[in-house]
């Protein structure tokens, strides 16, 4: 019967399983949509908007503002051309208006009736560029939207070839990106695409100006300018009026990696592991979809070449994926260019959670959308879009806008320590706090209700949760808006503040992933399974398992007759590396060469005991050559005759570490770059100089802290342990050294050192930087430290993941200290990229020597960066170690310019065979300083004792002192000057 | 029919079965000793071998100096930090953990051997589990429980109830760290240890408890003196053993929580973070060879006390 003790357990595992259950599908966790839908109504939501659009101080005027107010007038008369009035561009037929970087280009233009017109155009962008063109359009002399000044000019790129190439293992790689080059019709959109129909602009009647300039770098030219009226795109029902009604008994498929162009060279293809898609093979990897991930911005497109056999109404099929949560994503359909009807504008395509789908084009209803197609060939265009939503995006963007100028003027009431004890009245320093607060509730509100129709789960869209979070934030601040103050952190810069589930919104919303396997043109549904059976899927699964004990495909083996290199990246990079030298370097000089992923670079340690090295060796962290080198595992590179003025190509600073008494053990391959970085909303709402020198950096920090920001210095993020680029830059600013000449001790006691490193201490102790940053990126996102100093990885990561900062930070060269005796600020930093080595056991010093030059030679570096990018994204940004690449590389020309100008500052530290002695003194100083409050004098003199004893212990070691300290061969010192000579001299011996 | 030897054949006979038996012991010890030797002895012996040289992983190792004896005379001479941080932190951080743990480890053990068998399932498996959990918790869990930013929990929660001004670096600051890293490891202490004791004290027999209370046993803490603790003494020498191999064994924790070997300072520099140091970091693998093998002794040591206390004597 039931003693206690079942009852107790049944209990327990009752309550296990609710728990369990609850887990995922929360019963708490209701729709508020039916409630919701009767508290919002457009009246109130406009009215809530206009309040907030009209109390935002320097607000956005974006397209979206503009056109919602306009009723399109489709009669407008077509093709009224305009004319040039600047110089024409040299070597052309016709007239053709130049549009070099930064220039711009007038015409003139006599309109027949006032109205909203579109500007047509062709276009011509020429040179090797991987980035769309921006360009902005000023009419009359005025923008009359802040988006007409970043138009997107795309290019065009098609794949190389369709017959894909196989990597070492076999595997299918993305073939090149190709650019057309050539005459092509411009139909103008901002370059987050707004909306799906091309801009407008308002022209009187009469003579007007259109001045076109071109902002990014690239190439333009234009030709055939001029306005016409809007397209009309009928509907569904009109559409069918023209159209014949037969119906082609045929089923056309055609896989999506066809494609014959797209605006975009990072939208790509991928290898998806599952059988429903075609081609697949359980053992080698078959690219068979358009990867999503990179299919994600609105605006890009994929255009399909199709022809067509029977004239004839057609159903349109698509086999895809869309993997954002509970959201759909949207697409917009065009024929021959134009959309059919306004149904396809933008068409919706469900979330398909961890599945495929056969989704035909259709209405409501489920009733297909036929689509008429002549007989002949025809080009089939998706492209990715977000019209449906931009109205609300563009709000999320306005109340976070609003929110941070209301949070900033709260702070300037409360001050930044805010007073938890004090009764506040907030309301009656700012009245319209409670109006406020009502606003940004029933806008978000009112977006939800408006936004569940994308989901099957309506409001419980996961996509959707953070603005209904939002919501609960609000309403709960609403229960006592006096008490504000105390929750800021919930409406701001707070870690699930509002305006970050706002901004986080935007980021997931304008999201429009999508991966596409194939689609078909047919009248029955006879398509492959959108998803594989179960015993399918178990097939391959139990196949590619076999495989992976019988395929040998990764082994790696040496080779005697080639130059054997191994690379410390991964096998992306490493492809395009075999590609080039195949082709270039093996032609150039007949040497086979062989690259093969190397993991772990600690392997070589081991290799090298195994006497199984490689030629040469790439990729390595900057610490490692001198490691090997002191150990006598590398070649001498300064052996070779023209070594010096080979190494003319790279930044002098970056090969310190590699330097070991007076030769070279590698070559410098990729560079990191230190720069400051700013908000420039911030700057600009608390009126601040971007600060030049510490001096400035001192002066701006009480503002800074008044408004509980404050500024980020690198030495408070990653761990305890600081590096040499953390603690070392001030020192070589006040020109100090970090060694004697002789290498046998320490001189970070010397005058200079000591004024640098107390300068760094003051920073934290005297001028209250944060100790420990977790990661700048989100504090910058969050407004908490507008400015600070990045390295080239968090640049990336702000250009490439912040889409809600996008034109509000600009970079400015690191801080630095005024030289009086050469009139200039040292901006010295510490800072290193990558190196390439080759071992003193190579077969082929001759040949493996050969190859480092070629690969690091301007034209294979250029090469290598624009393959890497336009193959793999944006996010594979390559900064070569070639200081003449990194100035021909994709980056923003502003940026870049930045860039380029801090580059001449490297300067890494010279390495000693104790030198991580001297990185952990650097570290203990700045550590006992800071958090121990020791003069800095005292923390300095503690460790050069210590840190002087394992340098001596060290050159006892490797044969430079003898046990009692006489000195057997003297170490040298290096540095950055010395290197400069060395090229100087190379360079004079070269003219 | 029976049947009939002689007394040559009988003796034949027993020389033949002792020699099975011999054949049939060494073959049941094999694997134990290829393993054993394979990766134990071998490698033991080896590290000691290179403790008496100079090796850098690149080239061949050589004697360190002329008796070999360098890198014991320099571990106990030239390198401060051994004697000034490591030493110490190693016997503060194994006293305190070992035996700490140890206790901790037997009074749940022996709580939960007080309570219902169900809830005792549940409840142990709850212990054990931090210990098999490890690595992966601590980095994620701890260092975000501890993070020295204000957005660290514990951090978060002092400085909203005004406790402190301004958030602690725990994981930073020497004054932490070691405590940080010693309350760390006794949280995942319930380890085998734990389970065998848990297993040792159900199995003590019920009876003896009541012949102790007719000879006079007057309450529970008696009861664990005379009774408990007596009877389960293979699990008791057990679980200190693995307590005190542990203790000295677990680097990884202060490298884990602070994220950088060396720790800050050397506040939470144990023996195994010192010999990474050298192995790994300053290409000594000779020295390293030289630190381990004086671990190894350290240990030994430990561990015979260990047997002193719980060892069976037969």
């Amino acid at each position: 019967m039931f003693t206690r003790e079942r009852i107790i357990n049944l209990v327990l595992i009752v309550v296990l399983i609710l728990i369990g259950v609850m887990y995922f599908v929360n019963p708490f966790r209701g729709s508020d949509l039916e409630k919701w839908r009767d508290d919002v109504s457009e009246e109130r939501y406009l009215e809530a908007l206009t309040m907030l659009e009209d109390t935002l101080r320097d607000g956005r005027y974006s397209y979206y503002d503009f056109y919602e107010d306009i009723t399109f007038d489709y009669e407008l008369p077509n093709n009224t051309e305009a004319t040039l009035l600047s110089d024409p561009a040299d070597g052309y037929d016709g007239i053709v208006a130049d549009l070099s970087p930064g220039s711009t280009a007038e015409f003139e233009i006599d309109i027949p009736e006032e109205g909203y017109y579109r500007l047509d155009s062709e276009y011509l962008v020429e040179g090797q560029i991987l980035n769309n063109i921006t360009i902005s359009v000023a009419i009359n002399g005025s923008y009359q939207f802040d988006d007409a000044m970043t138009i997107d000019v795309p290019l065009i790129w098609s794949d190389s070839t369709k017959e894909f190439t196989t990597d070492t293992y076999g595997d299918e790689t993305l073939p090149l990106q190709l650019r057309d080059i050539d005459w092509a019709e411009l139909e103008l959109f901002n370059n987050t695409y707004v909306s799906n129909e091309p801009l407008v602009f308002f022209f009187e009647e009469g003579i007007n100006t259109i001045s076109i300039q071109n902002v990014s770098t690239g190439d333009l030219r234009l030709r055939n300018v001029e306005a016409n009226a809007p397209k009309y795109i009928p509907t569904y029902e009109e559409y069918m009026e023209d159209n014949p009604s037969n119906l082609p008994d045929k089923n056309l498929e055609i896989n999506a990696v066809d494609y014959s162009m797209k605006n975009s060279s990072y939208v790509r293809l991928m290898a998806f592991g599952n059988p429903a898609l075609d081609p697949f093979d359980s053992e080698y990897k078959k690219l068979n979809a358009i990867d999503g991930q990179a299919w994600y911005k609105a605006g890009q497109d994929v255009t399909y070449t199709v022809t067509i056999e029977e004239a004839g109404l057609y159903d349109l099929t698509l086999h895809y994926a869309n993997y954002k949560s509970d959201f759909d994503v949207f697409r917009s359909i065009k024929i021959d260019g134009e959309i059919p009807f306004k149904e396809v504008a933008a068409y919706s395509f469900d979330y398909t959670p961890s599945s495929w789908a056969n989704k035909t084009v259709s209405d409501d209803d489920g009733n297909p959308y036929k689509i008429y197609l002549s007989e002949g060939t025809h080009t089939i265009t998706f492209r990715a879009e977000k019209s449906n939503i931009s109205e609300h995006l563009r709000n999320m963007q306005l109340m976070i806008d609003h929110i941070n100028q209301f949070a900033l003027d709260i702070i300037k009431i409360t001050g930044k320590d805010i007073d938890r004890d004090r009764t506040w009245r907030l309301t009656v320093f700012i009245p319209e706090t409670q109006e406020y607060l009502e606003a940004y509730r029933d806008v978000v509100k009112y977006m939800v209700v408006d936004m569940s129709k994308y989901s099957d789960k309506e409001d419980l869209s996961a996509s959707l949760s953070y603005l209904k979070k939002a919501v609960i934030e609000f309403e709960k601040m609403l229960e006592d808006p006096d008490e504000l103050p105390l929750y800021l952190s919930n409406l701001y810069s707070g870690s699930s503040s509002t305006t970050l589930l706002l901004g986080d919104s935007l980021d997931t919303l304008s999201d429009q992933q999508l991966y596409l396997d194939s689609f078909y043109l047919s009248n029955d549904d006879d398509f492959r399974p959108a998803n594989a059976s179960v015993f399918k899927r178990a097939g391959s699964s139990i196949s590619s398992f076999v495989v992976s004990f019988t395929s040998d495909k990764y082994v790696i083996e040496n080779s005697d007759d080639v130059i054997d290199v191994w690379v410390n990246r991964p096998l992306t990079y490493v492809d395009i590396m075999q590609k080039m030298a195949d082709s270039s370097f093996t032609e150039q000089t007949g040497k086979e060469v062989k690259i093969s992923v190397m993991p772990d670079p600690n392997k070589l340690i081991l290799a090298n005991s195994a006497g199984n090295t490689p030629d040469v060796a790439l990729g390595l962290m900057s610490f490692m050559p001198f490691d090997l080198a002191i150990r006598g595992a590398l070649q001498d590179l300064t052996e070779f005759e023209d070594f010096w003025s080979v190494a003319n190509r790279f930044a002098p600073g970056a090969l310190v570490p590699y330097i070991l008494d007076d030769g070279v053990y590698a070559m410098p391959e990729t560079l990191e770059f230190h720069a400051l970085v700013y908000r420039t909303d911030v700057f600009d709402a608390l009126d601040l100089e971007v600060p030049d020198t510490w001096d400035d950096v001192i002066g701006i920090l009480p503002t800074l802290q008044r408004y509980d920001m404050n500024f980020y210095y690198p030495t408070s993020g990653g761990t305890a342990l600081k590096w040499f680029y953390q603690t070392s830059p001030l020192i070589f600013q006040h020109n100090g050294t970090l060694y004697a000449e002789d290498g046998l001790s320490t001189t970070i006691n010397s005058e200079n050192s000591v004024k640098g490193l107390e300068l760094l201490g003051d920073l934290y102790t005297t001028y209250s930087l944060d100790e420990q940053v977790e990661r700048f990126y989100n504090s910058f996102r969050y407004n908490k430290l507008p400015v600070g100093i990045i390295d080239f990885g968090t640049y990336m990561q702000l250009k490439n993941a912040a889409p809600e900062l996008v034109g509000q930070w600009e970079l400015a060269p690191y801080p630095g200290i005024y030289n009086e005796e050469t009139d200039t600020v040292d901006r010295w930093y510490v800072g290193n990229g990558t190196g390439g080595v080759m071992f003193n056991n190579s077969s082929d010093p001759e040949g493996a020597w050969e190859f480092m030059k070629w690969w690091t030679s301007f034209e294979v570096q250029t090469d290598f960066g624009y393959t890497l990018q336009s193959t793999y994204g944006p996010e594979f940004l390559w900064l070569s170690g070639n200081v003449d690449a990194v100035a021909s590389s994709p980056i923003d020309n502003k940026d870049k310019q930045v860039i380029l100008e801090q580059i001449k500052w490297l300067r890494d530290v010279p390495r000693t065979p104790g030198q991580y002695m001297l990185e952990r003194g650097l570290s203990n100083i700045w550590n006992t300083v800071t958090f121990d409050g020791v003069p800095v004098r005292v923390a300095i003199d503690r460790e050069v004792i210590v840190i002087n004893r394992e340098i001596k212990r060290k050159l006892v070691e490797f044969g430079y002192l003898d046990n009692e300290g006489n000195v057997l061969k003297p170490y040298t010192i290096s540095d950055v000057d010395w290197i400069q000579q060395q090229m100087d001299n190379a360079k004079d011996g070269d003219d | 029919m029976a049947m009939t030897y002689t007394l040559e054949e009988l003796k034949e006979q027993r020389r033949k079965d002792k020699r099975k038996d011999k054949i049939s012991t060494l073959l049941l010890i094999l694997p134990y000793i290829i393993l054993f030797s394979t990766f134990i002895i071998i490698p033991v012996v080896f590290s000691m071998i290179l403790s008496f040289t100079y090796f850098d992983l690149i080239q061949a190792p050589r004697l360190a100096d002329a008796s070999g004896l360098y890198n014991y005379i320099t571990l106990f001479t030239q390198d401060t930090n051994f004697l000034k941080h490591v030493v110490p932190n190693t016997l503060k951080y194994a006293v305190l953990v070992g035996p700490g743990g140890y206790i901790l480890a037997f009074m749940f053990a022996w709580m939960l051997s007080q309570i219902q068998a169900k809830p005792r399932k549940y409840i142990s498996l709850a212990l054990y589990t931090p210990s098999m959990a490890g690595a992966i918790l601590m980095s994620v869990v701890w260092r975000t429980l501890f993070n020295g930013d204000r957005s660290g929990y514990i951090n978060s929660i002092l400085l909203k109830n005004e406790l402190i001004d301004e958030a602690i670096q725990f994981l930073i600051s020497p004054d932490h760290l070691m405590n940080i890293m010693i309350f760390v490891s006794l949280w995942g202490s319930m380890g085998i240890g734990f389970l065998a004791m848990l297993a040792g004290l159900l199995n003590v027999d019920k009876t003896l408890y009541e012949a102790g209370y007719v000879d006079g046993i007057k309450n529970r803490f008696q009861e664990i003196i005379y009774i408990t603790i007596p009877q389960m003494k293979p699990q008791m020498l057990f679980g200190a053993v693995m307590a005190i191999v542990g203790a000295f064994n677990t680097g990884y924790i202060g490298v884990a929580l602070s994220g950088a070997n060396p720790t800050p300072q050397y506040a939470g520099q144990l023996i195994i973070n010192h010999i990474e140091d050298y192995g790994f970091i300053r290409y000594e693998m000779g020295y390293a060879a030289a630190i381990s093998v004086m671990l190894l002794l350290i240990i030994l040591l430990f561990t015979r006390v260990a047997y002193a206390l719980f060892g069976e004597k037969d």
